[in-house]
């Protein structure tokens, strides 16, 4: 009925893309108190990268001629084409790859650096306000600027690992995915014990104080919305190529709306949270896809899973604010060391 | 020359968005937030109607009250389970503004639910539905129903408003204890209870808003989503504490819009009519640059004092 | 002649109606410790927010060493050496003890997003400024505490970690908002004594408001008196204390 393998690795694939996502809002809200609602946008930036770029990158390289005009009603084919020269081409294949995710992470920085002009500016209900509707309107962009992802169509993106074949490829796409997470995870978890990390949750707590001690906290909020869009831009590279296809559409605020959830249900401000929180979520939601094609009813069970979100949502913030795990002190050197150092004093 | 159309839509669009916009003012009073599920409230209130009007075979005009109705209990509904429970543990701005958007997101989920029930078990037409108008000749001029009852509307509601905040009891002390809840309170007024029918009040506008839709725009779930960003540009243009100022904002976004995106779309531009939302997008980033606190808030004084002294 | 550390000039700053500092000249000479009294309301902290670069003034300016600083961010007035306290203690809540009084540390290379990267280039120093923590802790008294968050402290905990910050941060002026308020009087004598020692020692300048003028004023070398945002007494402790105008501003109210 069920295959066990197909799930676990499809679930692998979704909690590494979700995982940079709410690692990187947990950096940026969590660590620095930016009320980043426009996370959708910065995915979007990577997506976009990849959906734009590869085909006319790749295309050429396989001796294709891409007809501009006919790219939006042919990307299938290309991407098909594409994928078979890929599947010829391992190296490639791997070049574009990493191409790409270093692309994709370049321009959501780019993003960032452009938000954090009203970021800084701006009380943080506005600004809630303003990135919403900015990732609204990036999305506008996309499905009705043609060249950019096909506008309304959509567009397919070839396959970097149509090298490998069936089961095994499954498992390589999927472990080289969570190998990227794991990556953005450790960097990020090392960042927030470092005394920069301390430095962003000073400014959150404290701008007033933070300025008194020397900190540009303008600078401060730009440099973390930068990481924290990097993170988010090279996850959106991930998402396009595991789906094979980029459709404006899917970069909603539903998408931004669900990082958060993860990182409030998990604990903000504890980055451990937001990899528990990713975790939950996926449970429920890929709990309910599995189960959706059970049995009919009269409407679309996916707006149940919404619901149920919400308002698990509105109950963690009420009855449990501080989420699963919440907030604990860190410190650059172990606190045990720490510890000993005052006892021997005594 | 502008056809007498354009000109109707716009006035048509700017009632639409001010009633929201009044409704959205009126709320962000009380606690201070931005209430991203706003739209959904007239969404709430013409799903109301249209299943009055599809089962009862009547017109959507007449059903006004049960969206008013509707919109107002879903809003008093959203405030007394989430906001003021997480007013009281002195939740922070972002955490309400989160909620907001949970809650945004479960009404619209309701409502989904509701029309695929509606369109699969009684086969209604429930997404992208019309209202059959009527419409008024005056002087060659046809005048589209939904103008003249939505204008009338708008007109009816800043009157009773006006009278109800100036010159009823309970219209005093709820200004008083909008504008200071501390003192308010201290003077014996149930600052919650004000708020509450706030809510109500606000909800309830929203929700006759939401009737007026389908006269013009096929009407789905997600599209008082849709038309928060053009709401939320006229509140804030008009400093969102203010009402007079949400009046002001939703006449210059509506009109912004319509005669923008027709100008922007007819020759020598082209542009699809798609990129629509970067209109109120652009009044939004600039007032909040320029003037983060509206129209009303600007010290034209200074300004020119500044002006004289550098010259 | 050497530049005051400190100067001055014909401040003034309005709220609305109200003119919280009305033509305020002040000086504070390189390696001395002044002190900033008047009654509630008088303007005090208004200066010092208009001297850290919390307020723009309306008009005058403000020199720091001989250089106008009058338009400078609060942090860039931190690089050249003017640091400051607030009355009411502005801590960063869900940090430790520590971790506040580390955050006040000088260019910490840990703190660049780029540098952070490569522990050693840091490290040694974090070290070292733990240590420099540790000693400031134990003078205030709290070092016991090290580890609580900010948001569990007692009010004179908060206070004392204001200060904790302040001498973490090697400054060149510190200008203190009520620093002893609420904080017990042997301690209070200790830290007005270290102060003492750091002008000496370290030649540091100090611009101290307080009310409690019993347990500040034998430490101080000069004094300014404000009422209703004008100075109305300056120079040494017992002449300005003596000023009937200052004892009647006090009355008065
Ligand atoms: N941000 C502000 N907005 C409006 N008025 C202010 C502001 N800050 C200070 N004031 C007013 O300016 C005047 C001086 O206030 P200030 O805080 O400087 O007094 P102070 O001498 O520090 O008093 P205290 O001894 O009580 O701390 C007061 O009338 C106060 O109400
Ligand atoms: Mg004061």
């Amino acid at each position: 009925m069920f295959d066990i393998i197909r799930i676990v690795v499809d679930f692998a694939a979704f909690y590494a893309i979700y995982l940079m996502l709410s690692v990187s809002l947990e950096l940026e809200y969590g660590e620095t108190g930016i009320s980043n609602f426009g996370k959708a946008m910065f995915f979007a930036a990577g997506a976009f990268t990849a959906g734009a770029l590869v085909i006319r990158l790749a295309g050429p390289i396989a001796g294709l001629i891409i007809s501009e005009s006919e790219l939006k009603l042919r990307s299938v084919y290309y991407s098909t084409l594409v994928s078979r020269y890929f599947a010829a081409h391992p190296g490639v294949a791997l070049a574009i790859l990493f191409l790409m995710l270093i692309l994709g992470a370049l321009f959501g920085a780019v993003l960032g650096y452009l938000a954090s002009y009203p970021a800084i500016r701006l009380r943080e209900d506005y600004l809630g306000i303003t990135l919403i509707a900015a990732s609204e309107l990036v999305r506008v962009i996309g499905r009705n600027y043609d060249p950019l992802i096909g506008g309304t169509l959509g567009t397919a993106v070839p396959d970097p690992f149509a090298w490998l074949m069936g089961r095994q490829r499954e498992i390589v796409v999927s472990t080289f995915m969570m190998i990227i997470a794991l990556t953005s995870f450790i960097v990020t978890a090392s960042l927030s014990r470092s005394p920069f990390g301390r430095l962003l949750r000073a400014v959150r707590d404290s701008e007033t104080a933070a300025e008194a001690l020397g900190k540009d906290v303008v600078k401060v909020r730009m440099k973390s919305l930068m990481i924290g869009s990097a993170i988010a831009g090279a996850a959106g590279v991930l998402y396009a190529f595991y789906m094979g296809f980029v459709h404006a559409d899917d970069f909603n605020p539903i998408k931004t709306f669900i990082v958060w959830v993860m990182v409030i249900i998990g604990g903000s401000g504890n980055i451990w949270g937001a990899a528990i929180g990713t975790f939950v979520y996926l449970l429920i939601d890929r709990g309910i896809a599995l189960v959706k094609h059970q049995f009919t009813l009269p409407f679309d069970i996916n707006y149940v899973s919404y619901a149920v979100l919400g308002t698990l949502l509105v109950a963690v913030l009420m009855f449990r604010p501080e989420g699963l795990l919440p907030e604990k002190p860190l410190s650059t050197i172990p606190r045990k060391i720490l510890k000993m150092r005052v006892k021997a004093q005594k | 020359m502008l056809p007498v159309t354009v000109l109707i839509d716009s006035l048509l669009y700017g009632n639409l968005i001010t009633l929201m916009a009044i409704g959205l003012t009126l709320t962000y009073l009380t606690l201070k937030i931005p209430n991203f599920a706003h739209g959904d409230l007239a969404m709430v209130g013409v799903y109301s109607a249209y299943t009055v009007a599809v089962f009862l075979n009547i017109n959507p005009y007449t059903l006004l009250p049960i969206a008013f109705l509707m919109g107002g209990l879903s809003a008093l509904g959203t405030y007394i389970l989430v906001y003021r429970p997480l007013f009281r543990k002195g939740a922070s701005i972002v955490v309400m503004m989160v909620a907001s958007i949970a809650v945004d997101i479960v009404i619209r989920s309701i409502l989904q639910i509701y029309a695929d029930i509606m369109s699969s078990t009684f086969n209604v037409y429930s997404r992208g539905f019309l209202f059959k108008d009527f419409s008024l000749n005056i002087y060659e001029v046809r005048l589209p129903g939904v103008l003249v009852i939505s204008s009338l509307t708008v007109l009816a509601i800043i009157v009773s408003l006006y009278l109800f905040l100036s010159k009823t009891r309970f219209g005093i002390a709820m200004r008083a204890a909008i504008e200071n809840p501390w003192l308010a309170s201290s003077l014996g007024i149930n600052v919650e209870l004000v708020y509450g029918i706030s809510w109500f009040i606000a909800g309830g506008i929203t929700g006759l808003a939401g009737v007026f839709l389908p006269f013009r725009i096929p009407t789905n779930p997600d599209l008082g989503w849709l038309m928060l960003l053009s709401v939320f540009a006229a509140s804030i243009l008009g400093g969102l504490e203010s009402l007079f100022g949400a009046i002001a904002g939703g006449y210059v976004v509506g009109f912004s819009e319509i005669l923008g995106i027709y100008v922007l779309s007819s020759p020598p531009f082209g542009i699809s009519t798609a990129y629509r939302p970067a209109i109120p997008f652009t009044i939004l980033i600039i007032t909040l640059l320029l003037a983060p606190r509206g129209i009303t808030s600007v010290e034209w004084n200074k300004i020119a004092t500044r002006l004289r002294r550098n010259v | 002649m050497k530049n005051p550390t400190l100067r001055g000039i014909d401040l003034v700053k309005r709220f609305g109606g109200v003119v919280a500092l009305d033509g305020v000249n002040i000086e504070v000479p390189p390696r001395s410790v002044v002190m900033l009294i008047g009654p509630n309301g008088s303007g005090k902290t208004t200066l010092i927010n208009v001297v850290s670069g919390y307020y723009l003034p309306d008009r005058g300016m403000v020199f720091l060493n001989g250089r106008e600083i009058t338009r400078l961010e609060p942090h860039e007035r931190f690089g050249l050496g003017l640091v400051r306290t607030f009355q009411i203690p502005e801590p960063f809540k869900k940090l430790t003890v520590l971790e506040n009084i580390l955050l006040a540390a000088r260019s910490h290379p840990g703190e660049s997003a780029f540098k952070v990267i490569f522990r050693r280039s840091w490290r040694q120093y974090e070290e070292e400024i733990i240590e420099k923590a540790f000693r400031i802790l134990e003078l205030l008294n709290i070092d016991h505490i090290w580890d609580t968050r900010a948001y569990q402290l007692s009010g004179g905990q908060l206070k004392l970690l204001e200060i904790g910050r302040a001498l973490m941060s090697d400054p060149m002026l510190l200008l203190m908002d009520e620093p002893v308020a609420g904080v017990n009087p042997v301690l209070a004598h200790n830290i007005m004594e270290h102060i003492v020692r750091l002008r000496d020692n370290l030649g540091i300048s100090f611009l101290i408001v307080e009310h409690r003028l019993d347990i500040v004023l034998d430490y101080v070398d000069k004094v300014y008196a404000m009422h209703r945002g004008k100075i109305i007494a300056e120079g040494g402790p017992k002449r300005v204390i003596e000023n009937p105008l200052v004892a009647e501003a006090y009355l008065g109210g």
